[in-house]
């Protein structure tokens, strides 16, 4: 090794980049080269005053600070990108993964119908009394399923769902209007059409609804099954007047939710209304000093103790 | 990469918020680190986090798993930032020529040391803003080696790898900046 070799090691061994041997190396070459010795007394100065000077450390609250900014941008990204066809091949490239699976169900159903139509016996046709005539235009049927469909002896029975389309317009501080939104949040099945109950409770003064909203929204925040749809009910819970009941579905939450997200943003709604005057119980405290235990987020686990401290 | 972290890449891919979110988590708050430190102030910091992690949501369809995410994720976030610091270098020389007695203040009152004389405590606070303005004037990949070596703790070659780089030009980048840290620091290291 040459001496240039050397005087770039001395930076390098300050750094703990060197191996053992390389470390033996430098080490009896210091006692023989002065220049190094003197590098190295330098640089272990410089190194030492960076050390002792207390670097500058980003505290929790910027992180969420920062989060809570990003997930706003996010949203709006999702917004702005979200593309039909993209989306529509997406759907298909994921069906496309399940298609053995998907090939044997599509059989299956094909021998159902093909065995119905095979072995159905003749059912003579049987008038409906024109009072039960809700073969109309604005009703759909659906979901006819037979209780009894022996006919030999006259009588048939059957029930079916009947569909009517219903187009209602008003306030939004309506009963009526508050009663559909809340049904949608908890009951609709499609996940953008429960988010949008919630979204226009959110667009509007969120304490001008009534218990019936807001009973809605917890049982979203507790049990909805998309992430993003508990999510935007926790946060609008936050807006309500905080009461029991609404830390009461925090406190649910943050204890059962699988997802660490959800967790999280528990413990931000729990945080953000800590100053409301309502103290939680010995049972609680006891329950979340065991969640500190218990929960694989380290993140979580803090913010629990920050939870503690607040309350 | 573990299984579960490659569940949640495939699933943040097809635009799932809460996946993606919990994916990052476990990295944001070093990308925040890596940041606040860089460019030493709240805004600037959270201006990058947002615009790091907005790209790699972006970006994260083409994410092919050749790589660690952790890998693809920092090498973004060095990019960005020595982006915005070029950006920001051009159009605060002046205000910094200035001696913005404000930005001064900020890292004059950095925490120190609690037992500390008056004295002590004079010098600390003269040695931060020293070392502000030193590092404040290291070209912008030099400074980012500086803070992830320095004040992140990363290895030669996990910075070589997120800088983009070979492991020589990071050890160069690495002992310029202690040379021009020589300079500036010098009354201090006597």
């Amino acid at each position: 090794m040459n001496h240039k070799e050397f005087y770039e090691m001395v930076s390098l061994s300050l750094l703990n980049e060197l191996n053992e041997d390389e470390n033996k190396k430098l080490n009896e070459h210091l006692l023989k080269c002065c220049d190094c010795r003197i590098k190295m007394i330098k640089e272990k100065k410089i190194l030492l005053l960076m050390k002792n000077h207390k670097s500058l450390s980003s505290d929790n609250e910027l992180i969420k600070e920062a989060r809570n900014e990003l997930h706003g941008a996010l949203r709006s990204v999702r917004k702005n990108n979200y593309n039909p066809h993209s989306a529509l091949s997406n759907y298909f490239n994921n069906i496309l993964r399940f298609r053995i699976i998907l090939q044997g169900a599509a059989m299956l159903v094909i021998g159902l119908i093909a065995g119905y139509f095979i072995f159905k016996s003749d059912q003579p046709v049987v008038n409906i009394h024109a009072e039960y005539n809700v073969l109309n235009e604005e009703t759909a049927i659906r979901n006819i399923r037979f209780l009894d469909s022996d006919a030999r002896d006259g009588q048939i029975e059957f029930v079916y769902d009947a569909v009517k389309q219903v187009k209602l317009k008003g306030s939004v501080t309506d009963q009526n209007i508050q009663s559909v939104l809340a049904y949608s949040m908890l009951k609709e099945q499609n996940p953008g059409v429960r988010l949008n109950s919630i979204n226009l409770i959110n667009a509007y003064q969120p304490n001008k609804f009534d218990d019936e909203v807001k009973q809605a929204l917890i049982g979203v925040a507790k049990y909805d099954k998309t992430p993003g749809v508990k999510r935007e009910a926790l946060k609008l819970l936050r807006d309500f007047k905080y009461d029991k009941e609404i830390q009461d579905s925090f406190i649910y939450v943050l204890l059962n939710d699988t997802s660490a997200g959800m967790r999280i943003e528990a413990i931000n709604s729990l945080l953000e209304v800590s100053k409301n005057g309502i103290s939680l119980s010995a049972r609680e405290r006891s329950l979340l000093e065991n969640k500190i235990k218990y929960d694989e987020n380290k993140y979580v686990q803090y913010q629990i103790k920050s939870i503690l401290k607040e309350y | 990469m573990s299984s579960e972290e490659k569940e949640l890449i495939i699933k943040a891919q097809t635009g799932n918020i809460p996946a993606f979110e919990e994916l990052i988590y476990k990295y944001d708050k070093h990308v925040l680190a890596i940041a606040y430190k860089y460019f030493r102030n709240n805004e600037d910091a959270k201006d990058i986090y947002q615009e790091v992690f907005v790209r790699v949501f972006k970006g994260l369809k083409n994410f092919r798993f050749q790589s660690e995410f952790s890998t693809w994720l920092y090498r973004i976030a060095v990019n960005v930032c020595i982006s915005q610091y070029r950006v920001n270098k051009k159009s605060t020389f002046a205000s910094f020529e200035q001696n913005d007695a404000d930005e001064y203040h900020e890292f004059s009152n950095q925490p120190v040391a609690n037992d500390l004389t008056p004295e002590e405590l004079l010098l600390a606070n003269e040695l931060n803003i020293a070392l502000e303005t030193a590092l404040g004037k290291l070209p912008a990949k030099q400074k980012m080696t500086f803070v992830l070596k320095h004040f992140e703790g990363f290895k030669i070659r996990e910075i070589a790898v997120m800088m983009n780089c070979k492991e020589g030009t990071v050890k160069k980048y690495l002992f310029d900046g202690i040379q021009k840290l020589k300079i500036h620091l010098y009354e201090f290291a006597k």
